[in-house]
């Protein structure tokens, strides 16, 4: 695997084999099924009058987890082809994880950001629980562009400024205006003069909340009149900074990371938002902007010192954990 | 010229062709890229279509799900499944055609063909890690399986929780993406074509301004020069005739001059020789004097041949055609011959062809020279033996070849000069044409007026035996008998024999004799009193209208034409213009034109004849006794 090089890829790979143990816990002792995982799961899956035989687990969630899962299941090998990794996105997973009580159907979801206080709430209310934390490793959150050989070198506040819905209309006037700007030049005048369109993860994905979080949230509180208004109105100040504006800035791609390389690949001018690891894996294809002065690498995210940098973690049934992990073990 | 012509010609043409092939490949490969784009468009909109229709489908989908978990009543859900199940089965009859087209154009048929998408589509389709195929497979199976009829709800919430969470998101937004970098990149190649176009056209009107600069405008100028080098040349050409003209002008006058000026001294000469031999002479003096006489001819006879030969050469040969018997024209040129053929005694016949009988349209001067050079030529160069003419005519279309056939017992023609005999000034044999007295100009005299008169003069055969010449003419029968103008010359000869008996008859006649050149003046008067005339002098013309005043008794004058004071055409108007008092006395006009037909030219000034010089006795004393006035003196 390409990504595992350099000394930064140790919390990567640790995450991984803390995955990978993990998802050999799933796996049935007699898993032998001929299919594979890329192949159409059957109507079988999750019918209840079919289980005698090469039972298959679908976990969801994260789609960039979901490559660890992966690269985990392909060793396996024989081992892994029971298991069914669907990339949902981290807030569609943990949705799913919490209205399943089906123990081969979402028994685990990947998380690349952490479980929200309401979703807790709500896998509480349909009596799922308790819950396995596994945190797997720290990763990055990337912005993308078609390959150069000198990206583009935004800040937090050029983030927030460019796709928030509503801006201020100064540093110093917290009211807030439709966002007028069209292009990054708009932002800041040394940017180039490009149209804003970033291709990014749907609300279900992790991703997203972590670019949110960590880019956008960062971003607002860089101008000085929003810092204030966090401490005044720390709702109105989440509401800010989380609303994306949606008339053609910010252009949901999907759950499927591949597809946004795919696109900024071939689009020029135009940024997207990904995973750390799927950035690693088309080097050649896309180019990584640098944030607040800061290219994503190994090194820069093993220490914290690329601004978009999160923790990866698994969520897990624990009774469903426990019942598959027996087998496993034995 | 042509030699440089040829190559340039074709390199011209090379150019030409080059220029033509180089618009056609530009305009051929912007039809290219034209067709090419409009393809691939079609092709895009078609991806773009199917991609914008499956967002749409899996809202739909989505959408029914969601209807079919709260339908209240079987009756309602059958129909929302029925529903859905439709929109399924469109959605994968549409992602059957995508994906057939992101597997690549070989894939057959089912696949949007012309585009250049695939490497893109199977990327997201069939990428490695989350191959979105599969995902949308997966959301059709689940949405499938929602509207099975044996559809329970307990089971369905975890169906339609995928089928919403892929339905909202992934799936529809995929194709969005999908759709939107399609579009993308049919606006990129759209832009690139209209780049290409423009290339193509800028590079269009640069090969036509270089073919403009490198092919055009060179020939344009190479034909601009030429057509200025040809006019200016033939400027030139015309310049160049011009004072060719000039030249010839003047030297066909210069010979012209010449020509008159010699004759009057040898009308000096002849005369004189002529007077003398009527003397008492010694024998040797007798030949010395028939020698000066005959010297004296073949001069005159060389001066008319130059000056025939210059007429033609600047085209001024005059040809006057009419109704003429040629066999008395050819008698009356025997006549002329017979004299010297009877001192050699040569037999001198003619016989006359049966064809060749009539009256034929033809020039009779002409012919009189032609006729008379060439038996005068066989005369001359036969020492024994005979001299034969024969005449024949063969009719042909639109007219006929009159042909005179002369055959001699001659010295014949060496052959090495059987050529250059028609040459002008070119003779057989200089040393034996001294003792012959010369052909001259003769023969190429003939040849040329024979041709001018559409026939030849040809050497027939020619040996150490004799010769035969023949001459021919292209004529027309004649319709009339020909008229008696042959008279002058066939009568010309009897002159001398008549003399005796005129003589006694023109006693008690004065005659004028009008000529600035004393030796002229002299012969004339010797000629005239030999006749028994009375002779009166006039050196001018203004001196002949004076004695003309005086006399009255002046039966008739003979007029020189170039004079002093007073030329012979001026005196003859005023002599006519008199009227009563003396203005129809006869004048003859004495000329030294040396052509017949310059001679010619005096007719209608008022003469009454005209006579050249040199003009011997018998002409002389022919016209006294036609023209001098017997009423004036009685």
């Amino acid at each position: 695997m390409s990504i595992m090089r350099g000394r930064g890829f140790v919390t990567i790979a640790v995450a991984g084999l803390v995955h990978g143990v993990f998802i050999a816990s799933l796996a049935p002792a007699n898993a032998g099924s001929p299919m594979r995982t890329s192949e159409l799961p059957t109507a079988d899956t999750h019918d209840k009058n079919s289980q005698n035989k090469n039972v298959e687990t679908k976990i969801v969630g994260s789609s960039t987890v979901g490559q660890f899962a992966r690269a985990v299941q392909r060793r396996l090998g024989a081992k892994g082809r029971s298991i069914i990794i669907e990339p949902t996105g981290t807030r569609g997973g943990v949705s799913l994880f919490c209205s399943s009580k089906d123990p081969h159907f979402a028994p685990v979801v990947m998380a690349s950001s952490a479980m929200t206080a309401e979703e807790e709430a709500a896998c509480a209310a349909n009596g799922i629980g308790p819950i396995e934390t596994v945190e797997l490793g720290a990763s990055g959150v990337v912005v993308i562009q078609k390959h150069t050989r000198r990206p583009i070198d935004v800040t937090n506040k050029d983030l927030f400024l460019a796709l928030a819905a509503e801006t201020p209309v100064s540093a110093d006037d917290c009211r807030l205006t439709p966002n007028w700007r069209l292009t990054w030049s708009d932002v800041r005048a040394d940017l180039p003069n490009w149209p804003i369109e970033v291709y990014g993860p749907p609300k279900s994905s992790g991703t997203r909340a972590s670019f949110i979080d960590l880019a956008l949230k960062t971003g607002a509180e860089a101008v000085p009149c929003l810092s204030d208004l966090k401490k005044r109105e720390p709702s109105r100040f989440l509401k800010t900074y989380s609303t994306i504006n949606s008339d053609g800035r910010w252009i949901d791609a999907g759950e499927n990371d591949s597809v946004i390389v795919a696109a900024i690949s071939r689009l020029p001018r135009r940024l997207g938002v990904t995973s750390f690891p799927m950035y690693k894996r088309h080097e050649n294809a896309v180019s990584a902007a640098r944030i607040e002065g800061e290219a994503p690498c190994e090194e820069t995210i093993a220490a914290g010192a690329y601004p978009l940098t999160r923790v990866l973690r698994l969520y897990a049934k624990k009774t469903q954990w426990l019942r598959t992990k027996t087998p496993a073990d034995s | 010229m042509a030699s440089d012509r040829t190559p340039l010609h074709t390199i011209f043409r090379k150019k030409y062709v080059l220029g033509l092939a180089c618009l056609a490949v530009l305009i051929g490969a912007s039809q290219a890229v034209n067709y090419v784009q409009a393809s691939r468009q079609n092709g895009r909109a078609a991806l773009t279509k199917l991609a914008s229709g499956q967002t749409a489908l899996s809202q739909r989908i989505a959408f029914f799900a969601n209807k079919i978990a709260d339908a209240d009543n079987s009756n309602d859900r059958a129909v929302l499944q029925s529903e859905l199940r439709d929109a399924v089965d469109r959605m994968r009859e549409a992602h059957d055609i995508l994906t057939q087209s992101a597997r690549g154009a070989d894939s057959g048929s089912g696949s949007v063909s012309g585009v250049d998408q695939s490497a893109f589509m199977r990327e997201i389709y069939f990428n490695r890690d989350a191959p979105f195929d599969a995902e949308v497979r997966t959301f059709l199976d689940a949405a499938e399986r929602l509207a099975r009829t044996d559809f329970e709800v307990d089971g369905s919430s975890v169906l339609l929780d995928e089928v919403n969470l892929l339905g909202m998101y992934t799936i529809m937004q995929t194709h969005e993406v999908l759709s939107r970098v399609i579009a993308y990149r049919t606006e990129q190649s759209v832009e690139r074509a209209k780049a290409v176009q423009m290339a193509l056209g800028v590079l269009a009107l640069f090969v036509l301004v270089l073919e403009g600069v490198f092919i055009f405008e060179p020939t344009a100028r190479f034909i601009r020069s030429n057509v200025q080098r040809l006019e200016a040349s033939e400027e030139r050409a015309l310049e160049d005739a011009q004072k060719a003209m000039a030249a010839n002008e003047a030297k066909s006058n210069f010979l012209r001059m010449v020509s008159h000026e010699l004759r009057t001294p040898l009308n000096a000469v002849i005369g004189m020789s002529e007077l003398l031999d009527n003397q008492s002479l010694s024998e040797d003096q007798r030949t010395y004097v028939r020698h000066i006489r005959k010297a004296g001819d073949h001069m005159v006879k060389l001066t008319e041949g130059v000056l025939t030969i210059n007429r033609q050469d600047v085209g001024k040969l005059r040809l006057e055609k009419e109704d003429v018997d040629l066999h008395a024209e050819l008698a009356a040129v025997i006549d002329q011959v017979l004299p010297n053929a009877e001192k050699k005694h040569l037999t001198l016949s003619v016989r006359e062809g049966a064809k060749a009988q009539g009256v034929f349209v033809t020039d009779v001067v002409r012919f009189r020279q032609i006729a008379m050079n060439i038996i005068e030529n066989a005369v001359k160069y036969t020492d024994a033996g005979a001299v034969r003419v024969s005449t024949d005519y063969i009719a042909e279309d639109g007219g006929g070849v009159f042909k005179v056939t002369v055959s001699d017992t001659g010295v014949g023609v060496p052959e090495d000069k059987r050529d250059v005999i028609f040459e002008e000034f070119e003779q057989a044999e200089s040393q034996s044409e001294r003792t012959k007295g010369g052909v001259g100009l003769g023969l190429a005299v003939s040849r040329r007026l024979a041709n001018a008169l559409g026939g030849d003069v040809r050497l027939e055969q020619t040996s150490r035996k004799g010769s035969v010449f023949s001459f021919s003419l292209l004529v027309e029968r004649g319709a009339a008998h020909s008229s008696d103008r042959s008279i002058n010359a066939a009568s010309a000869s009897d002159g001398a024999r008549r003399r005796d008996k005129e003589s006694t008859e023109s006693k008690r006649k004065t005659i004028l004799v009008v000529d600035d050149n004393l030796p002229n003046r002299m012969i004339a008067a010797a000629f005239l009193k030999n006749g028994g005339y009375s002779v009166l002098f006039a050196e001018n013309g203004q001196e002949a209208i004076d004695i003309i005043d005086q006399n009255k008794d002046i039966s008739m004058v003979f007029m020189d034409i170039e004079m002093p004071v007073m030329d012979g055409l001026a005196a003859t108007k005023l002599i006519r213009a008199r009227g009563e008092g003396g203005g129809d006395t006869p004048v003859v006009a004495l000329t030294a034109h040396a052509l017949p037909e310059d001679a010619e030219s005096l007719k209608g000034s008022g003469f009454n004849e005209i006579v050249r010089k040199p003009a011997t006795e018998s002409v002389i004393l022919k016209c006294a006794e036609q023209f001098a006035r017997r009423s004036s003196a009685a």
